[in-house]
C-alpha cells in the first residue's frame, strides 16, 4: 500500500511539488498500478535467468580524440551571470 | 551507550577520486579533458551538458587506463564492465544523475578485490585492501559571489563536467594517519608511473576519509584537497573522536568537511531528507566484455611499476632499498636519477646526492607538496633548470674532492637560479676565490683573534685545529677552500710556536 | 499538376513530379502551409511550423534547375541517398531534436527550448532532400496512447474529430492522414507509432531496436524506444528506411550496422507472400479486451493473407501475461531518471533562482510537468528505490528476457507474428484519460515488439463505421524487408478498400 507519506517522500526524491489535495488521488492511482505490477512477483523466474540487456552491440567505444563543439550550447540558458549559469544555492 | 576506552582501535578507510588527466577528451563526449584555466562554460557540448536527446559515448582509452590502474592495484578485472546511473539532484550535475558503476547486483566495476602493500613502514609491512575501482564522470563546479554564506545563488561552470574519474575505495585497513599519507604517496607514484594522472594538478586527486574508533559510528570527512591535509584531517578526527569517547559523549555517524584554513573538521550541512540513489544499469552504454587476452595485452603495455623499479634499482645500481624507494616514490626523482647515471657512472653517489641534497633542497625551498592546492608543482620549474647533467656534474665534483657538499648545495641554488652547469659555476668560484685570497686571510685572522683560547690549544691539539677550520668555513659561508684554509691555519700555528718560543 | 489531390500524392510520386519539373518545391511547400493553416485549427497536429521551410524549398528548386549541385542543405555528406526524398514535406514528432526549430516534447517544461543540433535521423532525411515542415503534437514526453496528455491541446482524429488520433505520435499520424505532410517521424516506446498509425489509417513502422540512431530522440525509456517511420504507402516507408537506417557510431553506441542484412530497394519489394508462415497468439486472440469490430477485422486479415498464399497458425505464449507489467515498470524506471534533467537551470521552463532554496526551486520548476508525467516519474522512482529494485525492476527485466526468448522461439518457426495493432477502436476524446490503468491496457498488443526489440509494422486494413482499424506484424530482428513485403502484398490486394488520406 502506498500511503500519503510515501507519495510525499517520492515527490521529494523526484523533486516534484504536489499539492496536498492531490496526494490522495496520486496515492490511490499509484496503489492500483503497483497492485497490477505485483503480478511480476508471482512470476517464477529462477535466479539464473539473466535480466534483459538491451545491448547487442558489445564493446562499442570511441577513440580518445577531442573535438570542440563550436555552437553556443548554452543559448537556451536564461539565468546567467557573465559566462556562468545561475542556479539555486544549497540550503544551509 | 557504553563508554569506550579512548585507546580503542582506530579504523580508517579512503575513497579517492583520480582524474585521468592524460586523456585528451572527456569520458562520455569529445570535449577536451583539459578544462583548467578556461572561460566558464566554454568547454562543453550537448552531451556533457545533458541536452535532451544526447547519448553518452564511452572513451576507450579511459577504460584501458582504468584497467591498467586496477591491475597495478592487484584488482580482479570484471568480465563484464557495466555502467550504472546514480540518481540525485545537484546543480553541478547536468543530467541530475551521475554515470558511474555499481557492484550490488553484479561485479560491474572495472576492478574489485585489490590490494596495495605498504612495505616500508619502519621495517614492517602492511597490506591495504582495495574494495573496488570504478570509472565515473566528474561533475561541474560551483562558485559563489562573495562567500557561500552571503551569496543568494550559485554560479555553475560545467567545463569539468564529464571528465573521467577513477574512484578507488579501500577497506578500513589503516590504523594510523601516517599510513594514509604513505598509501597516497604510493598511489601517486603508481599514477605517475602509469602516466595516466598527474597528481600535481589542482583537483586531479581528491580524497574522502572515513574514520571510526572501536564500535562507535563511522564519520566521513570530505573536501580534503591535498595529501598533507588528508593526514592532518584524519589525525584531527581521531583526536576529536577520542576526546568525545573518553568523555562518554556519543559520536554521531555523520559527514564532516575539512576546513583547510582552520585545520579542523566541521559538520556538513544536514540533508533535509535522506537520499536514495536508485542505481540502475545505464541503458545507453553497451557493456564491455573483457576477455582474458585483452587484459593480458594491456598488462603487456603497462610501463614499469614502482615496486619493480625499486627492485631493479637495488639490483642494477646497488642502491639500498630505502634509497631506491625514496627515489621511486616520486617518479621525477627516479627519472632524474636514471638519466644522470648516463653522464657519470657512480649510481650510488648520484642517488645519495638526489636523496639527501636535492630532495631536501626541494622540500625546504619549494615548500614542496605534490598535491598542494593551486600548485602546479613549483618543483616543476626547478626541474626545468636542473637536468641530469647538472646532477651528474655535482656528484662528480664532490666525489673528486673539487668541492665540498656545502659548496655543492650552494651551487645547486645557483643552478636553479641560472641554469648554468656546475662545472662552469665552480670555475667562476675558483677565480673568485683566487682574487679574494686576501679575504680568506682576513677571515683566518679574525677567527684567530676571536678564538684565542682554541688557537693556543691548537699548538698542541689537532682537534682544536678542526674547530678553527669549522669557524673559518662558517664565516666564509662555506666558500673557503677547506684545504687552503687548513694549510693557512697550520702555517699560523707553526709561526706562533716558532715566534712564541 | 493542380488541385487538392496533389497533397495526397505518395512521397515517391511527389519526388517524380518535382524532378520532372511539374511541381515547384517552393509552391508546393507554400500551399502545404496554406492547407495546414486551414485544416489544423480543427485537428491540432502541429505544435510548431518550420519558419525556414520556404527558404529550404528554394535551395532545392535551385539545385533542380541546375544552378547548384544538391549536397543536402543541412551540409551533410548525403550518405549515397541524396535527393531520393527531394522536396518531400516531413512532419517531425516534437520529441525529436531539430536544430533551430523549437522542440517541446509537448511539455511546458520545454515550451521555448530550441535545440542546437539535429537528430541523426532528421539530418539523414534532410540530406536526402526532405523538408521539415513542422513539429507534431504528442503526449507529453511520449507518455500516453491518445495525444490527450499534451501541454498544447488534444490532437483530433481526422477521420472523426471527436475521437483521439492515438498516441503518442498522434500529431504525425493525423498530419499524414489529413495530407498536411508527405512523410512523418514518430517515436515508438510501447506502440506510439503503431497506435496512431492504426487509428489514422496510415503505415507505422517501429524498426529493430538500434537500426535507427536514437541520437536526438529525447529519451523517455531508452531501452525500449525507437524513432519510428510513418507514411501513406509502403514504398514511401521503404524510401524512408533506406535513408535513415544504419549505425551512427559518431553519436549512438547502441545503434547497429545492418548494411548487409537489409536490401530495401523499393523496386525489389515483391508483393509475393506465398508460403510465408504467420503465427497468431492465443493469449491475444482470446483476450477479453479486444473489441468485436477489431476481432472481425483481424479474422478478415487472416483470410486475406491466406488467400495470398500464406499459412496462419495459432500459438501460445503464456509469458505475454506479464508484458504490460514488465513494460510499464521498465519504462517508468527509465523515465524517472531521464526526466531528472529538466530542472530549469540550463534550458527549458525556469524561474529566477535568486534567494530560492535549492530543493524548493527544483520542486517548483518540476511541478510544471503534466499529471501523467508526474505519475510515471513517481512510480519509476518507487520501483527503483532501495528495497523495491529486486521486486519490481529486476523482476521486470527478467520477465522481459523470458518474453523476448519466447517470441524469438515463435519467430524461429514462423516468418512473422500477426495481431491487431490496437485492441479497440479510436476512443472518444476524454473517454480513457481519467483511468490510468485502463489506458495502459490498450498497449497490450504493441509493447511486445519493444520488449523484444524486434521490428513491427502497423498496416491500415479496414474501416468500421468510418473508423480505421489496423493489423500488425512483428518479425525477427532486422527483418524489416519481410514486413515491407507483407504490407506491400496487402496494399496491392486491397488498394480499393482502404483509404489512407482525407482530401
Ligand atoms: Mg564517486
Ligand atoms: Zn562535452
Amino acid at each position: 500500500m502506498v500511503g500519503i507519506e510515501e507519495v510525499r517522500h517520492l515527490a521529494y526524491l523526484a523533486r516534484i511539488s504536489i499539492k496536498d489535495e492531490e496526494l490522495r488521488l496520486y496515492a490511490e492511482q499509484m496503489d492500483e498500478i503497483l497492485a497490477y505490477f505485483n503480478m511480476l512477483d508471482e512470476l517464477n523466474v529462477s535466479d539464473d535467468v539473466e535480466p534483459y540487456r538491451m545491448c547487442r552491440a558489445y564493446n562499442e567505444m570511441r577513440d580518445d580524440v577531442p573535438v570542440a563543439f563550436s555552437d553556443n550550447v548554452l543559448s537556451n540558458a536564461k539565468n546567467t551571470k557573465g559566462r556562468f549559469i545561475k542556479a539555486p544555492k544549497m540550503s544551509s | 551507550m557504553t563508554k569506550m576506552s579512548s585507546d580503542a582501535r582506530v579504523r580508517i578507510g579512503l575513497e579517492i577520486h583520480c582524474q585521468l588527466t592524460a586523456l585528451r577528451s572527456k569520458l562520455f563526449c569529445r570535449c577536451s579533458a583539459d578544462y583548467r584555466g578556461k572561460e566558464p562554460n566554454t568547454n562543453v557540448c550537448p552531451v556533457c551538458l545533458g541536452m535532451p536527446g544526447t547519448l553518452p559515448l564511452l572513451n576507450r582509452r579511459a577504460v584501458e587506463y582504468a584497467i591498467m590502474l586496477a591491475l597495478a592495484l592487484n584488482c580482479k578485472i570484471s568480465k563484464r564492465i557495466t555502467f550504472y546511473r546514480k540518481n540525485y539532484f545537484y546543480p553541478d550535475l547536468p543530467k541530475n544523475f551521475q554515470i558511474t558503476q555499481y557492484n550490488a547486483y553484479e561485479h560491474a566495476s572495472v576492478g574489485v578485490d585489490g590490494s596495495l602493500v605498504l612495505d616500508d613502514l619502519n621495517g614492517s609491512s602492511k597490506t591495504i585492501r582495495i574494495r573496488r575501482l570504478q570509472l565515473e564522470e566528474d561533475p561541474g563546479r560551483l562558485a559563489y559571489e562573495g562567500s557561500i554564506d552571503t551569496a543568494n545563488y550559485a554560479l555553475v561552470d560545467y567545463n569539468r563536467a564529464g571528465v573521467a574519474l577513477v574512484e578507488i575505495v579501500t577497506e578500513p585497513d589503516f590504523d594510523e594517519p601516517s599510513e594514509v599519507r604513505l598509501f597516497l604517496n604510493r598511489l601517486a607514484s603508481i599514477l605517475e608511473h602509469l602516466g595516466i594522472c598527474n597528481p600535481a594538478l589542482e583537483g586531479a586527486v581528491r580524497c574522502d576519509a572515513n574514520i571510526s574508533i572501536g564500535e562507535h559510528a563511522r564519520v566521513e570527512v570530505k573536501n580534503i584537497n591535498s595529501f598533507k591535509d588528508v593526514e592532518r584531517a584524519v589525525a584531527f578526527e581521531i583526536t576529536r573522536q577520542r576526546s568525545l569517547a573518553s568523555r562518554g559523549i556519543e559520536i554521531r555517524g555523520e559527514t564532516r568537511h575539512w576546513d583547510d584554513a582552520r585545520r579542523i573538521t566541521v559538520q556538513a550541512r544536514m540533508k533535509e531528507e535522506e537520499e536514495d540513489y536508485r542505481y540502475f544499469p545505464e541503458p545507453d552504454i553497451p557493456s564491455i566484455v573483457v576477455k582474458e587476452e585483452d587484459v593480458e595485452a594491456l598488462r603487456a603495455r603497462m610501463p614499469e611499476l614502482p615496486y619493480a623499479r625499486v627492485e631493479r634499482f637495488v639490483k642494477v645500481y646497488s642502491l639500498s632499498s630505502d634509497t631506491a624507494r625514496i627515489l621511486v616514490n616520486e617518479k621525477h626523482l627516479a627519472d632524474l636519477f636514471e638519466a644522470s647515471t648516463k653522464y657519470y657512472d657512480n649510481a650510488r653517489s648520484i642517488a645519495n646526492w638526489i636523496v639527501t641534497d636535492l630532495k631536501g633542497y626541494l622540500e625546504r625551498y619549494a615548500s614542496y607538496d605534490r598535491n598542494s592546492k593551486g600548485d602546479d608543482g613549483s618543483s616543476n620549474s626547478i626541474f626545468a633548470k636542473v637536468t641530469p647533467r647538472h646532477i651528474a656534474e655535482l656528484a662528480m665534483l664532490v666525489d673528486s674532492g673539487k668541492i665540498n657538499r656545502v659548496t655543492a648545495r650552494q651551487i645547486l641554488q645557483n643552478v636553479v637560479a641560472s641554469g648554468m652547469l656546475p662545472s662552469a659555476i665552480v670555475q667562476g668560484m675558483d677565480a673568485d676565490m683566487l682574487s679574494k685570497k686576501d679575504e680568506l686571510e682576513s677571515i683566518v685572522n679574525r677567527v684567530i683573534e676571536e678564538e684565542r683560547k682554541a688557537f693556543m690549544d691548537a699548538l698542541s691539539n689537532e682537534k682544536a685545529l678542526n674547530y678553527l677550520l669549522g669557524k673559518v668555513m662558517r664565516y666564509s659561508n662555506g666558500r673557503a677552500d677547506p684545504k687552503l684554509a687548513l694549510s693557512m691555519l697550520k702555517e699560523k700555528v707553526a709561526d706562533k710556536s716558532k715566534g712564541g718560543k | 499538376m493542380v488541385g487538392t489531390s496533389r497533397f495526397a500524392l505518395n512521397a515517391y510520386e511527389l519526388v517524380n513530379e518535382i524532378k520532372n519539373g511539374s511541381i515547384s518545391v517552393e509552391d508546393y511547400i507554400a500551399s502545404m502551409f496554406e492547407r495546414i493553416r486551414k485544416m489544423d485549427e480543427r485537428i491540432n497536429a502541429y505544435i510548431t511550423l518550420n519558419e525556414h521551410a520556404l527558404e529550404e524549398a528554394r535551395i532545392v528548386d535551385k539545385a533542380l534547375k541546375g544552378y547548384t549541385e544538391w549536397k543536402g542543405y543541412s551540409n551533410g555528406n548525403g550518405n549515397g541517398n541524396s535527393s531520393i526524398l527531394l522536396g518531400v514535406p516531413l512532419a517531425v514528432k516534437d520529441n525529436i531534436s531539430t536544430q533551430g526549430i523549437r522542440t517541446t516534447c509537448a511539455s511546458k517544461m520545454l515550451e521555448d527550448y530550441v535545440p542546437v543540433y539535429d537528430a541523426t535521423v532528421v539530418k539523414r532525411l534532410k540530406d536526402a532532400g526532405a523538408i521539415v515542415i513542422g513539429k507534431t503534437n504528442m503526449d507529453e514526453f511520449g507518455m500516453g496512447s491518445t495525444t490527450e496528455f499534451s501541454a498544447f491541446g488534444v490532437t483530433h482524429n481526422p477521420w472523426a474529430y471527436e475521437r483521439v488520433a492515438g498516441g503518442s505520435s498522434g500529431g504525425s499520424a493525423a498530419a499524414l492522414a489529413s495530407c498536411m505532410a508527405g512523410i512523418a517521424l514518430g517515436s515508438d516506446t510501447g506502440g506510439s507509432v503503431r497506435c496512431p498509425a492504426s487509428f489514422c489509417s496510415i503505415y507505422g513502422l517501429k524498426p529493430t531496436y538500434g537500426l535507427l540512431s536514437r541520437y536526438g530522440l529525447i529519451s523517455y525509456a531508452n531501452s525500449l524506444e525507437c524513432i519510428g517511420l510513418m507514411a501513406r504507402s509502403v514504398l514511401d516507408l521503404a524510401l524512408m528506411l533506406k535513408v535513415t537506417a544504419g549505425s551512427d557510431m559518431q553519436n549512438d553506441h547502441t545503434s547497429i550496422d545492418a548494411d548487409t542484412s537489409l536490401s530495401l530497394d523499393p523496386e525489389s519489394i515483391s508483393p509475393d507472400i506465398k508460403g510465408m508462415r504467420f503465427a497468431t497468439i492465443r493469449e491475444v486472440v482470446e483476450s477479453e479486451g479486444i473489441d468485436e469490430p477489431v476481432r472481425d477485422s483481424m479474422l478478415d486479415a487472416i483470410s486475406s493473407v491466406e488467400q495470398l498464399g500464406a499459412i496462419v497458425e495459432e500459438v501460445s505464449i503464456p509469458s505475454l501475461r506479464y508484458a504490460l507489467a514488465s513494460y510499464y515498470t521498465i519504462a517508468m524506471a527509465e523515465a524517472s531518471s531521464n526526466l531528472a534533467r529538466y530542472d530549469g537551470i540550463r534550458y527549458g521552463y525556469t524561474e529566477e533562482p535568486d534567494g530560492v532554496a535549492w530543493n524548493e526551486f527544483y520542486s517548483t520548476i518540476r511541478g510544471n510537468f503534466g499529471s501523467e508525467v508526474k505519475r510515471r516519474i513517481m512510480l519509476g522512482t518507487y520501483v527503483l528505490s532501495s528495497g523495491y529494485y529486486g521486486r519490481y525492476y529486476m523482476k521486470a527485466q527478467k520477465a522481459r528476457a523470458l518474453i523476448r526468448d519466447d517470441m524469438l522461439k515463435v519467430l524461429k518457426d514462423y516468418d512473422a507474428i500477426m495481431m491487431p495493432t490496437m485492441p479497440i477502436l479510436p476512443p472518444r476524446i476524454g473517454e480513457r484519460v481519467s483511468d490510468p490503468l485502463r489506458l495502459y491496457n490498450i498497449d497490450v498488443c504493441t509493447v511486445l515488439a519493444n520488449l523484444a526489440g524486434v521490428p513491427a509494422l502497423s498496416i491500415p486494413y479496414s474501416m468500421y463505421n468510418g473508423l480505421p482499424i489496423g493489423v500488425q506484424f512483428m518479425a525477427r530482428h532486422l527483418d524489416e524487408p519481410l514486413l515491407l513485403r507483407i504490407a506491400y502484398a496487402l496494399e496491392s490486394a486491397r488498394c480499393d478498400k482502404v483509404r489512407r488520406c482525407i482530401i
